[in-house]
């Protein structure tokens, strides 16, 4: 099982986005699932569009209160590995697209910005995300 | 598993059919003052088969070759049709067959169509 004590660092393109507290990643695609008339369940599940998504939450709002809604720059990810020798692992999305930014100021709380990113690599049949260890 | 002429034409994808009825050429007249009417026959004529499904392939060559494979037969000749449920349609010209979707790129590469035929009698 593989764990990670936080997330070190978010940056999009060369913002930093401070105090971050989750990124969630999510491959999306819409099903198109088809039958013939002598069976009872689909024989072909096709995907008519895939999208890779990513939500960022972060406590420093400072950069998300100005980024603007379409910038497109590459998004790194770094966590920390849950032991002393553990590997960093580093994640790199491709031409995320920032396409929506909520901002959260709480009564006597923290506020929070959750950031959410479209990947539009240049080239569609290429993959926007790429994953590494780091030594 | 349907087929035209013995071949598998659409064996790549799902899809299903739906018989239309068979029609009848009629005339019907009517006369001032008299109850009823008069139809004069002109006999059967044909009915509308209909198939939509989907087709699938590797590459978008294959899928192109599916494609032209079915269209050869939208030549005026009369087929014969076996659809999923064995059940035989004798004398079946292929009208219409056209992509009902664009060619995208999923799994595979695929699209949708629909096929009208018309059987006569």
């Amino acid at each position: 099982m593989t764990r990670y004590l936080a997330v070190e660092s978010v940056t999009f393109g060369q913002v930093e986005l401070a105090g971050p507290r989750s990124v969630r990643l999510s491959r999306l695609a819409t099903p198109a699932s088809a039958v013939s008339d002598h069976h009872r369940l689909p024989t072909s599940v096709e995907l008519t569009s895939q999208s890779l998504v990513v939500e960022v939450v972060v406590r420093d709002i400072a950069a998300a209160e100005t980024l603007p809604l379409g910038q497109q720059d590459p998004l790194t990810i770094v966590l920390p590995g849950d032991r002393q020798d553990g590997p960093s692992r580093q994640i790199q999305v491709d031409g995320a697209v920032l396409t929506a930014v909520e901002l959260s100021y709480g009564q006597a709380a923290a506020a929070e910005a959750t950031l959410r990113f479209v990947a539009q690599p240049e080239d569609g049949n290429i993959e926007p995300l790429s994953a590494e260890d780091l030594s | 598993m349907s087929t035209l002429d013995g071949l598998d034409l659409f064996a790549s994808g799902p899809h299903r059919f739906r018989p239309g009825s068979w029609e009848r050429r009629q005339e019907r007249r009517g006369f001032a003052g008299l109850d009823g009417e008069m139809i004069i026959d002109h006999g059967q004529r044909s009915r509308a088969i209909l198939q939509q499904g989907r087709l699938q392939a590797a590459t978008a060559e294959d899928l192109a070759a599916q494609i032209e494979q079915i269209e050869s037969y939208l030549d005026g000749q009369v087929h014969a049709l076996v659809d999923n449920h064995g059940r035989s349609f004798e004398c079946v010209l292929l009208e219409r067959f056209e992509l009902t979707s664009p060619l995208q790129r999923g799994r595979a590469f695929w699209c949708e169509y629909s096929v009208q035929y018309r059987q006569l009698p």
